[in-house]
């Protein structure tokens, strides 16, 4: 079937070579339509109740898109030129088109009182920069006194300030952050430090990543590439083949992505660098495999069908188990996975199916190689390297009992450092902390309350239910109870009820306090809804329900998720009336996409093994060999996430596929090596012996392979997320790790267990079980 | 949610509106502006007579929430008799929160017409027994109470002359409940140099009695981002007023209904004391028939 398939394509190689072309140029043109999506949020499973309990809220309260942008001075702010600074910024912020609000430190209004008035004004004469030193004095002091204010548009030290920019509901995000960037920019000329933080500016600053991440490294992995395709098989068509095919692959995979309209997500977008390193493979056996034929004698056209003929079936093998392997991701709790494991099946798919299609036609019309491939293809098992893993494997092979135990030391030692692995989803664990849009973050850390919001809805079920007292002194307990939890400022109807209270006796402080009965409550809300007041999310039209925001500095996944536990668990001891209350907000969106990180890496684990093993049980014909080629995987999976325990790499939503990945991958050297070990078996009968032999022939190119891909995957070290680095530097650890494990475990295992599908043929037993069934009856 | 004051501005502006109409032909689209523009202007007529009315604004949010107020109005426009005719006046609307937690809060507003000029305004909390003087330099484009509808949009209208040129679409017919309404379709685009809240406004004006029955307003990319309808008309000492208006954004989906019922001559006139901020903690709305 495969040789009469491989003879039509030889025979047809210009039509093939020709058809892939044209092919290639229509998916091409799609390519420049391709789109990102980096909301966070849609990469969670939409049954997920945190994600329900998010959307719920944005839907009642609208959403909180802010940008920020500080101004931080050497000293302080209060000078002429820091605030004519800051003045014109607000300006300039509030004329971009597509903002809608503009709240700084010198146009936001405040409130102010005396015995027969209350005064809206600005915070600063006219929203201008005083620019006299009695003027600035007289603003320093006014600012500072203002509750409200401190902590969010001014450093309580008065060191830096902060614009809050909102942006029209329709607004294009992109658009308008590009342009509050630019402006920044412009003004924001020494010795200031300005910055800018706030979820579209992230989304921007991640998009901005992603495209010079593809910039950078598509054509970094392919010097790496071309490297390692030099250093084995020293001809330049060695390089060009494989290479094209995998590009080919890319184009095939990316092209109908958006023709279909379907955005490149966080993780498919590294896709090009994964197929280029996993793919290459295909290319790289059967060409190898063409020159043996070649160095055997054989002419051109022979020598490609007996060539694609005989290997096709171990490259559709690997193949297969790293499609299995991205398949399995299908198990995932969270979306982001489920729809990279289907898109980087089918990139893994095409990339076999290009090789078998492409390199045959390729190889059919090029010229033959030179005679001098003969003499390498004849030196692979007798080299240096070859005789070093045969003593090593021999050596295994001779006393495996001795090389269990180090082993089993070696789990125990994995094992112990494994439950330190800790998770975290946040946007610093994926960016990193030196990335300029987690930097904004830390700027808002170390100045203001923080960058981190938890938000709370206390939901009363009937309209002006947030007037009655007693809610809001449960509420203002609440807000008391989170500052002990370490949250630096609240924010709720609370603040406001306060502060209008005071306001409005004459600023005697005696009245900032939550008044005693509900129609004071309800005037005063009254009062502030005359005095321009916007109640954005502290409640709802109809007082039924609102929020308390929470603004903490920057934390890891395992502290937000205490902060979690604790706040949850005094919700549900202290709100157990009417007035209930829930968190709704980042923080605990992000603590679920956590759990559901550890929840989709376990199913992962599973369902990748189970895939995998069935794969390779049903190509070996043996249920035992499954169970074989996973050994070394597991024991590699052990090792990679006790590095990552150790060296406090964090789990997070890249590593997250390091299971599926590690697995679809790494099985190939295990079958590599099983295979040929039963060939040889068959062939002698000694196991030992056989081992030796296995590693002498098929060690070196399973070294090789894991060296090639390793390499591929290190190329993410480079990367502007660091969740990428971490990724590509533990896949290239897992390559090396399932290299090695599978050249000294599975022999281990062969030589000890013996098992007897070495030496009888696939499905004898059932074939033999079904010929007397078929006699007797 | 936005501030209740332009709410109450514009209902204000309402009862206010109500004392002036007068037809007129127009050629230019700026002269059917300038007519609709002294329709909203205030007239002699109801100097010293006052006006009584009660308003009802209903908001109905996109999420799903209502929310709902009624006020009692009391309006007045007062003359300088030794201005000159075509003097600005200035016009006080008292208005009286009905039921619920706010009831006997009171909002007391003076607007000079003069533009140089500012609007004055206190509020009395019955809570407390305390009347402030509402200070504060917010311009008219907010909305209130998170309704679609500003200050601007209602009573605001007035601006529309200096702020827009306008130019005649086209002459229809505009049904109106059981009437048919001819009306003048114009274009309003801004002037030059002035900051105004559309890019463009189509605005259909009733020929009879120069009142605007609908408009449409455009944000600077062409989507229309506002609707605002006059739902039906009611008669006022023979002159026909807005009864019902309905005003809806249409980005968030909110929709305000405002309807004005009840409007009267106050026998023997509106005491000047009335509108006196001193005397807000004294107003009884029984002696007026609330």
């Amino acid at each position: 079937m495969m040789r009469r398939i491989f003879t039509w394509i030889v025979d047809h190689a210009w039509w093939v070579i020709g058809a892939v072309g044209l092919m290639t140029i229509a998916l091409a043109i799609p390519l420049f339509s391709l789109e990102t999506n980096v909301d966070f949020a849609s990469y969670m499973n939409s049954k997920d109740p945190a994600y329900i309990l998010m959307k719920n809220a944005e839907d009642r309260y609208g959403s909180q898109t802010l940008l920020m942008v500080a101004v931080i001075a050497p000293d302080d702010i209060f000078n002429a030129t820091t605030l004519a600074k800051i003045e014109q910024l607000e300006t300039r912020l509030a004329e971009i088109p597509g903002v809608e609000e503009v709240q700084g430190p010198l146009g936001q209004d405040v409130i102010t009182s005396s015995e027969t008035a209350l005064d809206v004004r600005p915070a600063a004469p006219g929203g201008r920069a005083p620019a006299t030193p009695e003027g600035i004095a007289a603003y320093r002091e006014r600012i500072l006194g203002m509750q409200s204010i401190r902590g969010l548009l001014i450093a309580e030290d008065g060191s830096a300030a902060a614009i809050l920019i909102r942006m029209e509901r329709d607004a294009s995000e992109f658009e308008v952050t590009r342009a509050i960037r630019e402006v920044m920019n412009e003004v924001g000329t020494p010795p200031e430090r300005f910055s800018i933080s706030g979820e579209p500016y992230m989304m921007l600053s991640l998009t901005e990543s992603i495209q010079r991440d593809l910039v950078v490294l598509i054509p970094i992995i392919l010097a790496v590439m071309c490297g390692v395709l030099f250093l084995t098989s020293r001809t330049v068509r060695g390089v060009w083949i494989p290479l094209l095919v995998v590009g080919l692959s890319v184009v095939w995979l990316f092209g109908p992505l958006g023709i279909l309209g379907i955005k490149v997500s966080i993780m498919t977008f590294i896709l090009p660098v994964l197929l280029l390193a996993i793919g290459i493979a295909y290319g790289i056996h059967i060409m190898h495999r063409y020159d043996e034929e070649i160095a055997l004698g054989k002419p051109r056209r022979e020598a490609v069908i007996e060539s694609a003929t005989a290997i096709s079936g171990a490259v559709v093998m690997a193949g297969l188990t790293t499609v299995g392997g991205f398949l399995s991701l299908l198990t995932c709790y969270m979306p982001l996975f489920q729809e990279f494991g289907i898109i980087a099946a089918i990139g893994v798919a095409l990339a076999l199916v290009l090789a078998l299609l492409v390199v045959p036609a390729l190889l059919a019309v090029l010229p033959a190689p030179k005679l001098r491939l003969r003499v390498r293809a004849e030196a692979g098992t007798n080299g240096r390297l070859a005789r070093t893993l045969g003593t090593v494997v021999g050596g295994v092979a001779r006393r495996p009992r001795w090389f269990f135990l180090v082993i089993a030391i070696v789990i125990a030692g994995l094992a112990v450092a494994v439950p330190l692995l800790k998770t975290d989803s946040s946007m610093a664990a994926f960016l990193g902390k030196e990335h300029p849009a987690i930097l904004g973050m830390t700027d808002f850390d170390q100045h203001f309350s923080g960058s981190e919001q938890l938000m709370i809805e206390i939901d009363t079920g009937q309209r002006d239910g947030l007037k009655d007292p007693k809610v809001l002194r449960e509420m203002l307990d609440l807000e008391a109870y989170l500052r002990t939890l370490g949250v630096r400022k609240t924010s709720s109807i609370t603040d406001l009820v306060r502060e209008l209270d005071l306001r409005f006796h004459a600023d005697d402080p005696a009245f900032y306090a939550i008044p005693s009965e509900r129609k004071q409550v309800s005037q005063l809300l009254a009062l502030f809804s005359f005095q321009g007041g916007d109640f954005g999310t502290v409640a709802l039209p109809d007082f039924s329900s609102g929020e308390i925001a929470g603004y903490y500095p920057r934390a890891d996944g395992e502290t937000k998720a205490k902060l979690v536990r604790d706040i949850r668990a005094y919700l549900g001891e202290h709100f157990t009336g009417d007035a209930k209350a829930e968190m709704v907000g980042p923080t605990q969106f992000f603590d679920s996409m956590g759990r559901q990180l550890i929840r989709s890496l376990i199913s992962n684990i599973y369902s990748s093994a189970i895939v995998v093993y069935l794969i390779v049980a049903v190509i070996m014909g043996s249920l035992v060999a499954g169970l074989i080629c996973l050994i070394p995987l597991a024991f590699t999976l052990l090792a990679i996430f006790a590095v990552m325990a150790v060296s406090g790499t964090t789990l997070n939503i890249a590593s997250a596929a390091i299971a599926s990945i590690t697995m679809g991958t790494g099985i190939d050297y295990a079958i590599h090596f099983v295979s040929r070990y039963r060939t040889e078996m068959r062939a002698d009968g000694d196991c030992r012996r056989s081992a030796e032999r296995t590693a002498r022939s098929a060690g070196r190119a399973i070294l090789f392979n894991a060296a090639a891909v390793g390499a591929g995957f290190l190329v993410l070290c480079v990367s502007k997320f660091m969740a990428f680095r971490s990724l590509g530097g533990l896949l290239g650890l897992a390559m090396a790790a399932s290299g090695t494990a599978a050249l000294t475990i599975a022999p281990a295992v062969l030589v000890t267990l013996r098992p007897r599908f070495v030496t009888t043929p696939p499905w004898s037993r059932l074939r033999r079980f079904w010929e007397s069934r078929t006699k007797k009856t | 949610m936005n501030s209740i004051r332009h709410t109450l501005k514009a209902a204000a502006a309402i009862a206010i509106v109500v004392c002036a109409a007068t037809a007129a032909f127009a050629v230019t689209g700026d002269d059917v502006l300038n007519r609709m523009q002294d329709t909203f202007s205030i007239g002699g007529a109801d100097s010293g007579e006052g006006i009584l009315l009660s308003i009802a604004v209903v908001n109905q949010y996109a999420s799903g929430i209502t929310t709902d107020y009624n006020l009692a109005v009391a309006a007045e426009t007062v003359v300088d008799p030794n201005r000159p005719a075509d003097a600005d006046e200035t016009s006080h609307a008292l208005m009286y929160f009905v039921g619920g937690d706010d009831e006997g809060m009171i909002f007391l507003l003076s607007t000079p017409e003069a533009k140089s000029e500012k609007s004055r305004m206190w509020l009395y909390i019955s809570s407390f027994g305390l009347t402030k003087e509402l200070v504060s330099d917010e311009d008219q484009s907010g909305n209130f109470a998170g309704s679609t509808l500003t200050y601007a949009d209602i009573a605001g209208a007035s601006d529309m002359r200096d702020d827009y040129s306008a130019t005649i679409l086209r002459e229809e017919t505009l049904t109106l409940g059981s009437e048919e309404r001819p009306v003048w379709v114009l274009e309003l685009t801004p002037r030059a140099g002035v900051d105004v809240e559309y890019a463009r406004v189509v605005l259909w004006v009733d020929k009879a009695e120069n009142l605007f029955l609908r408009l449409e307003g455009y944000d600077a990319s062409g989507v229309e981002t506002k609707e605002i309808l006059v739902a039906s008309l009611g008669t006022f000492e023979e002159r026909r007023i807005p009864e019902v208006m309905v005003g809806r954004d249409l980005q968030t989906g909110d929709v305000s209904t405002i309807t004005l019922s009840g409007m009267r001559r106050p026998a023997g006139g509106l005491a000047e004391s009335v509108f006196d901020s001193a005397n807000l903690g004294s107003f009884a709305p029984g002696t007026y028939g609330f």
